[in-house]
């Protein structure tokens, strides 16, 4: 074997090494990087859609917020009872997980003009994993039972996707 | 002087078949890594479109929110889902639902969480049904094969 052969094999041998460490480059960052990213944007779901399907519970169930005539048992969708409008009824109605619950969804509510102010901040009812991050806020037209009077309104719903 | 011109000549033919043998090796070992590198990344997008894993999120997502659907709706409801689902299996339980392809480990199962109001139950299993139905009675919600009657109202329908 001459020198010029043993200089060919090198270049080669260099070429190769340069070769295969693109291709494993390549294959990491298909199998890491892009077919995840492909996968994900296969199954999203815009989370103002999921917020949505979620929140329809503050408005039309009577185990949260929603007005329940005592007597019929005749359930009032879009009716929030102002008696049931309390933190306490909130936790009830929905809860995260206490240590994972940040990644999930998290709300906090104002119910216009009956949301009482405490040194000029708004005393919102809110999830027990909303941290004053809000990535959207979702408003509904509702009916609020004050007393015997129905008085239309605004649910002010904001939303925590993950913190 | 011929004999010896006569090696020196044999000398530089073997070294020039020495050369076109490495470089036809060289060739055939480049095409060989092509070919199976090339077919690495083909079964991979193979394996990949056919997977399972997508559809599985996909319907642990859909009846993720069907569920969510059913708690914010008054009074007594009923959703059908519009696929067949006859390949997979599903377990509701308060909380979670999850879908999987029976024998699957567990690691391949696909788990998603919700919150139900205070009071609410939500069970039931499925295992190689068609039609897969999720009904709210009450404060339950109860996951199960959909009624003969359902079908055939549909069947009537079209």
């Amino acid at each position: 074997m001459g020198e010029d052969d043993i200089f060919d094999l090198t270049r080669k041998q260099i070429y190769w090494g340069i070769a295969a460490f693109m291709v494993v480059v390549a294959a990491m960052m298909l199998m890491f990087v892009l077919l995840p990213q492909y996968k994900a944007s296969l199954v999203e779901i815009p989370p103002e859609l999921r917020a949505e399907l979620i929140s329809l519970r503050f408005v039309n169930t009577p185990e949260c917020f929603t007005y329940q005539d005592p007597a019929s048992g005749r359930i009032f969708a879009g009716v929030i009872d102002l008696q049931k409008f309390t933190q306490e009824r909130m936790d009830k109605c929905y809860r995260t997980e206490p240590e994972k619950g940040f990644q999930d969804f998290n709300f906090a509510l104002e119910l216009e003009k009956y949301t009482p102010s405490l040194d000029g901040n708004k005393k919102l009812l809110t999830s027990n994993n909303f941290f004053n991050k809000v990535d959207f806020t979702l408003y509904k037209q509702v009916l609020v039972r004050n007393g015997d009077r129905f008085e239309p309104t605004r649910l002010v719903i904001h939303v925590q996707v993950r913190v | 002087m011929n004999k010896v011109m006569g090696k020196s000549t044999d000398k530089n033919t073997d070294k020039s078949m020495d050369k076109k043998g490495i470089t036809t090796l060289m060739m055939i070992l480049e095409i060989i890594i092509i070919l199976v590198s090339a077919g690495l990344i083909f079964s991979l997008a193979y394996k990949f479109s056919s997977s399972e894993t997508t559809n599985k999120i996909i319907l642990a997502d859909d009846i993720k929110m069907m569920v969510d659907t059913l708690v914010g709706t008054p009074g007594e409801a009923m959703v059908k889902y519009p696929e067949p689902v006859s390949k997979y299996t599903f377990i509701l339980s308060s909380g979670t639902i999850t879908v999987f392809i029976k024998g699957e480990g567990e690691q391949q199962k696909i788990v998603r969480h919700f919150s139900l109001p205070e009071g609410y139950q939500a069970f039931g299993t499925l295992e190689d049904k068609d039609n897969l139905c999720l009904e709210k009675e009450q404060q339950k919600i109860v996951l199960r094969e959909c009624a003969a009657a359902v079908t055939a109202a549909e069947k009537s329908e079209k």
